[in-house]
């Protein structure tokens, strides 16, 4: 089978000081991934190279996907001024009205937030914002989604309805950072552990 | 004092009884401001928006440009749009000397920079996350563009509040480029100018405090809008 990313003697330095190296990673199409590692050690960074994101590395970075097929939420998501579902239709806008509508409103209930839809973004919990993050960028279908620590702030609730979703989703790669493994909580193919970088 | 206190009584019972010359020059300062500030924001936005943007060589060298020119006294402006529209200058046939239009022309420049500076600053400032997401989300550069616009329209608004309050209140411009002809270019900054200089210090006053009044409005309108909403600070 064909690889969708692969990576190959990638090393990213910031100053004189190395923030990422990946040797080798190779990830298959429609697999979910973790990529676990300390604080510092470049998980970020790595999904943000994957992601289009960064352009200055060594190394080879090869991912089959254009950038408007991968889906990326950062650690710490941005939600743009206006309601839940200005948001959450942000990424559709160029579907048909009544189709953007529901399929908001479906992916909206997915993450039992439905309840939010008018709500300003600015009045919403940490827990609240990544749920809708998510969602923003779940409606899409992305090919490739990137999830930097989607689990930071969700309560159990939040992280059950999200690994819930995140394992129906059977046509779509997925990465996923976390600072500790995330088997106990998503069944996944494979995991990168990043060692922090000493200086 | 009491000199001056009978100014401001005459001046308060002219405002009252809606005294044609003062109710002219103050419509005209209004219609030609806010016209010089809408071409300046249509122009200055995009202006500003690219820079900010946009990568390119010499784009420091226009910001640096676009910076100074917030500080351009309106004299010289005035001077340069003077020696352009006299008959003798290069756009002496468009005719646009002690016209309104040659004001507004005058004063879109004295807008310009400001308008460009502030949104240049205001989007170059965006928080990262707001280009990164709107590109993971496949928007357009239009509705990046948009975005944009929308995440900054504080600052953007209070870039035209300020650009007003300069045109509105300029001396400058008008007088240099209007010539102060009554009825015709006459706004209530050279209108005061006029009044003070014949002795009818009570008209001056009044002109003078409809300026101040303008002044106040928006101060304060900048003021409230520059104070974050409680309700919209992130819970």
């Amino acid at each position: 089978m064909t690889s969708m990313i692969q990576i190959t003697g990638l090393q990213m330095i910031c100053g004189n000081k190395p923030i990422c190296q990946v040797p080798a990673l190779e990830i298959q199409p429609n697999h979910k991934f973790g990529v676990v590692g300390t604080n510092g050690s470049g998980k970020t960074t790595l999904l943000r190279i994957i992601a289009g994101l960064e352009h200055e590395f060594k190394g080879t970075v090869h991912c089959s996907l254009p950038q408007n097929q991968i889906g990326f939420v950062h650690q710490h998501p941005y939600l743009f001024k206006g309601t839940v579902r200005d948001n959450v239709l942000y990424g559709i806008r160029s579907m048909e009205t009544g189709d953007r509508n529901a399929l908001g409103q479906q992916m909206l209930e997915s993450f039992k937030i439905q309840h939010l839809t008018n709500r300003s973004c600015h009045q919403l919990s940490g827990g609240e914002q990544r749920r809708v993050a998510l969602a923003r960028s779940l409606v899409r279908a992305p090919k490739l989604l990137l999830l930097d620590e989607p689990f930071a702030d969700l309560d159990d609730e939040g992280i059950e309805t999200t690994c819930n979703i995140l394992s129906n989703l059977t046509e779509t790669t997925i990465l996923i950072s976390s600072p500790i493994t995330i088997h106990a909580a998503l069944p996944i193919d494979g995991e990168l552990v990043l060692n922090s970088i000493a200086f | 004092m009491e000199f001056i206190w009978n100014g401001i009584i005459e001046a308060l019972k002219l405002i009252l009884a809606g005294d044609p010359q003062v109710l002219d020059a103050a419509w005209r300062s209004i219609w030609i401001s806010t016209t010089a500030v809408a071409l300046a924001a249509v122009i200055g936005i995009t202006i500003g928006c690219l820079l900010a943007r946009l990568k390119f060589h010499g784009r420091t060298l226009l910001i640096i440009l676009f910076r100074a020119g917030m500080g351009i006294p309106t004299v010289l402006i005035g001077l340069v749009g003077y020696a352009l529209f006299s008959r003798q200058g290069p756009l002496g046939m468009l005719e646009l000397l002690y016209t309104p239009v040659g004001i507004v022309l005058g004063e879109f420049a004295l807008a310009l920079p400001i308008i460009v500076s502030l949104t240049h600053a205001a989007i170059a400032n965006l928080d990262s996350r707001v280009h990164e997401t709107a590109v993971m989300l496949g928007a357009s550069t239009w509705q990046r563009l948009k975005t944009y616009l929308s995440e900054t329209q504080l600052a953007i608004t209070l870039a035209l509040l300020t650009a007003f309050a300069r045109c509105f209140t300029e001396l400058g411009i008008a007088m240099m480029i209007g010539g102060n002809i009554k009825s015709i270019t006459r706004t209530l900054a050279t209108a005061t100018t006029l009044e003070t200089a014949r002795g009818n210090l009570s008209r001056a006053v009044a002109m003078s405090l409809v300026l101040l009044l303008m002044a106040i409005v928006m101060t304060t309108l900048i003021s409230l809008l520059s104070t974050p909403k409680s309700e919209e600070k992130r819970a």
